[in-house]
This record gives structure tokens, C-alpha cells and sequence, in this order.
């Protein structure tokens, strides 16, 4: 299998559980009302999901640059770390 | 080149003064050193959005670290096993593979498919840590 085949595929299953991930913190939200969990889950969704939705779907529908792209992936990083950082401060 | 800056050299006239060493300097230096000014070029987007993103990425490794180093420090406080595996999770998931690319991303030997390959799996790993953690909860 090509290393890039193989990339693509563990880009996709690491959103995947990522996304997984991100809803059981959610669902860990709803029920014990934990902003913990909350924060986890809106930092898991901003480091594991958003940064391979813009990479493989975003970025070739409206045709995005490199430097665009990459952007918007650190800036989805930056805010998914603040937000679980913040819950440092609780 | 060097032959007209010996001339130029050669050429100054020690009569003229304090006018006369500049004129000499800067006729040398005009033969030395190349006309054009300084540039760096950038590729893959504007510059104002490269630099953003150069910006924003350590932004980012910074609050990653701190993130993953608040995780040990509870867990050097508390003993709680959940929160080194957070710790070992969160570490995997963000700070590692962002070494990974300053560090990697800068070596021309090793190919860029072979570093976004290191970086995912990094990732997956990390994911499946905190997975973990949060599933036996």
C-alpha cells in the first residue's frame, strides 16, 4: 500500500474517533453538567476533526492555498487547546 | 570585481576629507556587495497569510504544552491514573506531532508524505488514550 494511501486512511480514522471521542465527552457533558468534559470534547472536535475536514473537504471545494489551509487548521488547533486549557482555571 | 575595487580604492584622494572616505567607502562597497535589496519570497498563499500561520502554530505548540504540562501537574498532585493517561494522550494528540513538523518539516531528507504518516498516527494513538480514559469512566 502507498504511504500516501496509507495516510489518508489514518488521517480518516483518526477523525473518526476523534468524532467519537468528542461525543462521548459530550454525552459526559449532558450527564454529570462536567464544563470539563464540555471543554474536552470542543478541543477534541478543533484538533481531530475540524483540521481533516478542511484538509480533504473544505480545502478543495472553495479551492483553498496551501497558507489558507494551514492557517485554519493552527487557528482550529489554537481554539480547541484554549478551550480545554481554560478549564484549567475551574 | 576585485580589481575595480582596488581602483576605487586606489582612486581616493585623501585631500578631500571626511567627503572623500565616503565617497571611497561607498564606491567600494557599491562594487562588493550586491545592488539588490534584501527579499524573501513566499510560496503557497500571501504573505500576510503565511505569516499567521507561522504565528498562530506556535500559538498553538504553546498552549499545547502548557495544556499537556497541567495535565502531569495534576497528576503529580492527585496520583490519578485517568490523568496520566490524559496527560500521555493529550501529549501524543497535539505537542508531539507539532514537534514533529517543526522538526521534520525542516529536513529535506525525509519525505513529507513520511512525516504527515508519523504525525497521524501519533494522533490516532493519542486518541485512543484518551479514548480510554473516557470510555471507563
Amino acid at each position: 500500500m502507498p504511504l500516501e494511501t496509507l495516510t489518508a486512511v489514518a488521517s480518516a480514522l483518526t477523525a473518526v474517533v476523534g468524532l467519537f471521542v468528542a461525543v462521548l465527552a459530550y454525552r459526559g457533558f449532558r450527564r454529570n453538567d462536567s464544563p470539563t468534559m464540555r471543554a474536552l470534547s470542543i478541543g477534541i472536535v478543533c484538533i481531530a476533526v475540524v483540521p481533516y475536514l478542511i484538509l480533504y473537504l473544505v480545502g478543495p471545494a472553495v479551492d483553498l492555498a496551501d497558507a489558507e489551509a494551514l492557517l485554519a487548521i493552527t487557528l482550529s488547533h489554537t481554539v480547541g487547546l484554549a478551550a480545554i486549557y481554560r478549564t484549567f482555571q475551574y | 570585481m576585485i580589481g575595480e575595487h582596488a581602483r576605487s580604492v586606489a582612486a581616493f584622494d585623501p585631500q578631500s576629507g571626511a567627503a572623500g572616505w565616503v565617497d571611497a567607502l561607498e564606491s567600494a562597497v557599491s562594487h562588493t556587495l550586491p545592488l539588490a535589496p534584501l527579499q524573501v519570497e513566499v510560496e503557497g498563499g500571501s504573505t500576510l497569510v503565511v505569516l499567521a500561520a507561522i504565528v498562530t502554530f506556535f500559538v498553538a505548540l504553546l498552549l499545547s504544552v502548557l495544556v499537556t504540562y497541567r495535565f502531569v501537574e495534576g497528576y503529580r498532585r492527585t496520583r490519578a491514573r485517568p490523568i496520566l493517561l490524559l496527560a500521555v494522550g493529550m501529549f501524543l494528540l497535539a505537542p508531539g506531532p507539532m514537534f514533529v513538523r517543526l522538526i521534520v518539516g525542516n529536513v529535506a531528507v525525509i519525505p513529507l508524505s513520511a512525516q504527515l504518516l508519523t504525525t497521524t498516527l501519533s494522533e490516532l494513538c493519542g486518541l485512543i488514550v484518551i479514548l480510554y480514559v473516557v470510555y471507563s469512566r
